[in-house]
């Protein structure tokens, strides 16, 4: 008896609720989204008037590169590749060696800056300007002349291609350091083995250092 | 008596809850409304026409005016990265309802008070290439994803 009472609840139940989806309680949602019967009709016809695409676009998209800054980079570095070749920098592992002839530099027992060495000047600028990590100038002469007085002029002189990095170059100051080693490391002789003097071997000499550390 | 009354009751919450989630096809929240959600209720396709039937509910404590313009419905074919619109009538008119205005094409837009539900309805193309599924767009919800189409 108990079995049939709950068989028949559940019958009626399930009833009760398949019928109440019609009834007007629901229907009140289903009135909310009636579709007009003309509305199919339109939309055959809006989609002939489609064609066989049915009016699809193409869902494009672009992965876009930032060419603004790559390009610049690359730029730079190819300016910086061919400012340090020009230039004969020597590459080490911490450093970058630049050797710049004196007589280029300066006239003969100047430290003034000559105004044709600006262009060599500008490449070393651009060189120290792509790292920011500290560079040492140092200054050589050749042995003509006292030890001493060699030793100011080279430290005159190394300090005078600081000075226009920093005026010129926009070098910060801070960056560089100078000094001066008179004719103490010559890299080819001063004199001949016989003693007489030898001119080319002390232009190789009068020369200007610059080391730019990589990091 | 009393556990078949219990009985009763356990059958009859849970086929109505059976019948209540056999309604929804897929759901998803509101970025723009808070504590609306909007229901995929019905997708039917004939003659290559693809129709969506949407409630949008709120159930948050608070009403809402929900407004979008059906020009900014789109339905997506992932499969074949395409983008297809609702279908036009020849006056200009999406054939979607209910509509408010007809600028535009038609805009759907009601006031939804506290635990109150409104529907809609808009025509689609069947997308050319017969993907399985879709994704749906309905300013104002998440897509809808990956919604069958068999």
């Amino acid at each position: 008896m108990r079995a049939k009472t709950i068989l028949c609840l559940c019958v009626f139940s399930l009833l009760l609720f398949w019928s109440g989806r019609a009834s007007p309680l629901f229907a009140l949602e289903e009135e909310e989204i009636t579709i007009p019967p003309e509305a199919h009709q339109k939309a055959i016809e809006a989609l002939k008037a489609l064609g066989p695409g049915r009016g699809a676009l193409e869902l494009t998209y672009k992965v876009l590169t930032i060419e603004g800054i790559t390009r610049g980079l690359t730029a730079r570095i190819e300016k910086i590749q061919a400012a340090l070749k020009e230039l004969g920098a020597e590459e080490t592992e911490t450093d970058y060696r630049i050797e710049l002839p004196g007589d280029i530099l300066f006239d003969f027992d100047k430290w003034t800056i000559r105004k044709d060495a600006e262009e060599t000047l500008s490449k070393v600028g651009e060189v120290i300007s792509a790292y920011q990590h500290p560079v040492i100038i140092t200054g050589h002469t050749d042995s003509k002349g006292s030890e001493s007085y060699n030793l100011e002029l080279s430290k005159k002189r190394a300090e005078s291609v600081k000075q226009w990095l920093v005026d010129q170059a926009g070098i910060d100051s801070k960056r560089i350091e100078t000094m001066g080693k008179g004719e103490s490391e010559p890299v080819a002789p001063n004199t001949n083995p016989d003693g007489s003097d030898n001119p080319e071997g002390r232009q190789k000499n009068r020369r200007v250092e610059i080391r730019i550390r990589k990091n | 008596m009393k556990s078949a009354l219990s009985a009763f009751f356990g059958i009859a919450a849970f086929a109505f809850g059976l019948f209540a989630a056999a309604d929804v096809i897929q759901t998803q929240e509101s970025d723009i409304w808070e504590g609306l959600e909007a229901d995929l209720t019905k997708i039917s396709i004939r003659n290559d026409i693809l129709t969506l039937r949407f409630k949008i509910r709120n159930t948050g404590d608070d009403s809402q005016t929900v407004e979008f313009y059906f020009k900014d419905c789109y339905v997506i074919d992932p499969t074949n990265q395409k983008k297809y619109f609702p279908l036009k009538d020849s006056e200009g008119q999406y054939i979607a309802g209910p509509k408010e205005k007809e600028w535009e094409g038609g805009r759907y837009h009601f006031y939804i008070g506290s635990g109150s539900s409104s529907g809609f309805w808009v025509k689609f193309p069947v997308p050319a290439d017969n993907p399985e599924a879709i994704d749906i767009n309905i300013p104002g919800f998440f897509p809808f994803e990956e919604v069958p189409l068999n």
